[in-house]
């Protein structure tokens, strides 16, 4: 094998390639920003639409609107909203009135803000000295000195043992610590006995005032609840019949839909709006997990792989390091054009998915019809979505017509043409994403 | 209440830093420690950290890091003790594990003070 080219000639050509790749490396993260960006946004909308659909389905609680839900989904056929109501109505003032056996409302909250109040900050004040004093007077050795009678006639500990001094020096400590309140130790374990059966007391006094004003402004806001759901009733029996039509429609999804909506034009285009913008959403992340990603990853991985060896070859120690032709040509290969038929084949399919303006209402819900061909209008091949794939194996006479006509004024871009003369040249879509 | 425990200094010591330090406390009140010393006496025979045979004063660690020495049974500390009630013998007795430097010095100066002052009456 002929050894016909320098390492200057691999740099130079180097020099070439790096910028080109650099440019494919921008035009991937610019399309995965807008990718990401179109996929937030249908996100989204999807809850938006479906909110909408409800609403639409079930504005309110007459047996108009019930009847309409039940022939539109078969959800809510065997509901009773009057009973509902009534039943609702008697369990807010079952429990307003349980509530004021316990507690007379009309007074509770001046019993709040009055008495409690005022109580809760005396107990708060008078505890405020003795937490200070028991808190000085907390030493590690001070329940053993109060044991052994430390202080009084009945200390028994002999002047020969360390203990002995160890309890002198910590009886000298709690002196000091609680401010030479103290001249004896005798004196302190009086008052402490004395000021810590009060700070018990006093404690478990405060701690029974706030458990009584919290338990009282809980109920009270309770009750006041309780009045405002009495004035709303009908407005919660929707929202729970909604509540119930949401939890349906979730389980089955469109096909709960399928042929029952046909009847009713205007439930059945928010229907498609909410089952579209899910589709849309759909092959927005398919396109970009099987084809911008792989993209992306081979682009980045040549760049990488240039720049290494640039630097390398770039060193003294390789300054006479040859390559053969084929070497050269397997290495600096031009794939511009593969590049830019995946760009005009990514663009087109990004732009159907991106630019399909809300023309939902053209889908159907039955399984002969493919979404994905209504946002392109049929002019883009969706082989990067397995859904698609499996559809035209599935329906091999399958073709494509218009819902509507160009009068509609719905403009296409050109990309769509250009992608359809990719796609005339017969290739296999699946090679040119390798980025290779 | 504040559950917030006291800062306080502890640096532990061992029986023999302990001992250490009581020999010097020891010496600088005048007596002239020795290490190991074998106390017989009153039927009782026992090796003393340290003491100072003449001036009958000295220190024991009652207590260790493995627990209490076993030759000072309770019969022996109650011999012991007979002693010192009666003024005869004044032994510093260690029965804490705890003890920090500043304590053990403090105990040291305060029953040396104890023991002047019971010498000189």
């Amino acid at each position: 094998m002929s050894r016909g080219f320098g390492v200057r000639d691999w740099l130079r050509r180097a020099r070439d390639l790096l910028p080109k790749l650099q440019d494919q490396s921008d035009r991937f993260h610019r399309a995965q920003r807008a990718h990401r960006d179109l996929a937030e946004r249908l996100r989204q909308e999807i809850p938006e639409r479906f909110e909408g659909l409800l609403l639409d389905l079930l504005p309110d609680i007459t047996a108009a609107s019930l009847q309409r839900v039940a022939k539109v989904t078969g959800a809510l056929g065997g509901a009773d909203p009057q009973s509902m109501v009534a039943e609702r109505r008697t369990a807010i003032e079952a429990e307003q009135a349980e509530i004021r056996s316990d507690v007379e409302i009309e007074t509770a909250q001046q019993r709040i803000e009055g008495p409690l109040e005022d109580e809760i900050t005396e107990l708060k004040r008078s505890l405020g000295p003795i937490r200070r004093f028991l808190r000085e007077a907390k030493h590690p050795r001070l329940d053993r000195l109060l044991d052994c009678d430390y202080g009084t006639p009945s200390y028994s500990v002999p002047w020969w043992r360390l203990s002995y001094y160890s309890d002198w020096k910590a009886g000298d400590e709690i002196l000091e610590a609680t401010g030479a309140e103290f001249e004896e130790f005798a004196a302190f374990r009086e008052a402490f006995a004395g000021r810590f059966n009060q700070g018990v007391i006093s404690q478990s006094k405060y701690e029974a005032r706030v458990e009584e004003q919290g338990v009282l402004k809980r109920t009270l806001s309770r009750y006041r609840e309780l009045e405002q759901s009495l004035t709303q009733v009908e407005d919660l029996v929707l929202l729970e019949l909604r509540g119930t039509l949401r939890a349906f429609l979730q389980a089955r999804g469109e096909g709960a839909l399928e042929g029952r909506i046909d009847a009713d034009r205007g439930a059945k285009n928010m229907a498609l709006g909410w089952v579209g913008v899910g589709k849309r959403l759909q092959y927005v992340q398919e396109l970009e997990r099987e084809r911008l990603t792989p993209f992306g990853a081979a682009i980045e991985k040549s760049l990488a792989k240039m720049r290494r060896k640039s630097v390398k070859y770039a060193r003294p120690k390789k300054a006479y390091t040859r390559f053969s032709a084929d070497e050269i040509e397997r290495t600096f290969v031009d794939r511009s054009a593969k590049w830019d038929k995946f760009w005009t084949r990514y663009d087109a399919a990004f732009a159907a998915l991106n630019d399909f303006d809300d023309r939902y209402h053209y889908g159907r819900f039955e399984d002969d019809f493919l979404w994905w061909d209504l946002f392109c209008d049929g002019r883009v091949k969706g082989r990067f979505s397995e859904e698609v794939t499996e559809f035209y194996e599935e329906y091999e006479e399958y073709s494509w017509e218009s819902p509507w006509d160009d009068s509609d004024g719905y403009e296409w871009e050109e990309g769509y043409a250009a992608a359809a003369v990719a796609d005339a040249d017969g290739r296999d879509e699946g090679e040119l994403w390798d980025g290779s | 209440m504040s559950d917030e425990a006291p800062k306080i200094r502890q640096a532990q010591l061992t029986e023999e830093e302990g001992c250490a330090l009581l020999k010097v406390r020891f010496n600088e009140a005048g007596f002239k420690i020795q290490e190991r010393f074998v106390f017989e006496e009153v039927g009782v025979s026992v090796e003393l950290d340290g003491f100072d045979p003449e001036a009958r004063v000295g220190y024991e660690y009652l207590t260790t890091e493995e627990g209490d020495r076993i030759e000072f049974t309770p019969s022996v500390v109650a011999s012991l003790e007979g002693l010192m009630e009666k003024g005869e013998l004044f032994l510093l007795m260690i029965d804490e594990r705890s003890v920090d430097a500043k304590g053990l010095s403090l105990a040291a100066e305060r029953f040396l003070a104890y023991v002047k002052s019971e010498q000189s009456s």
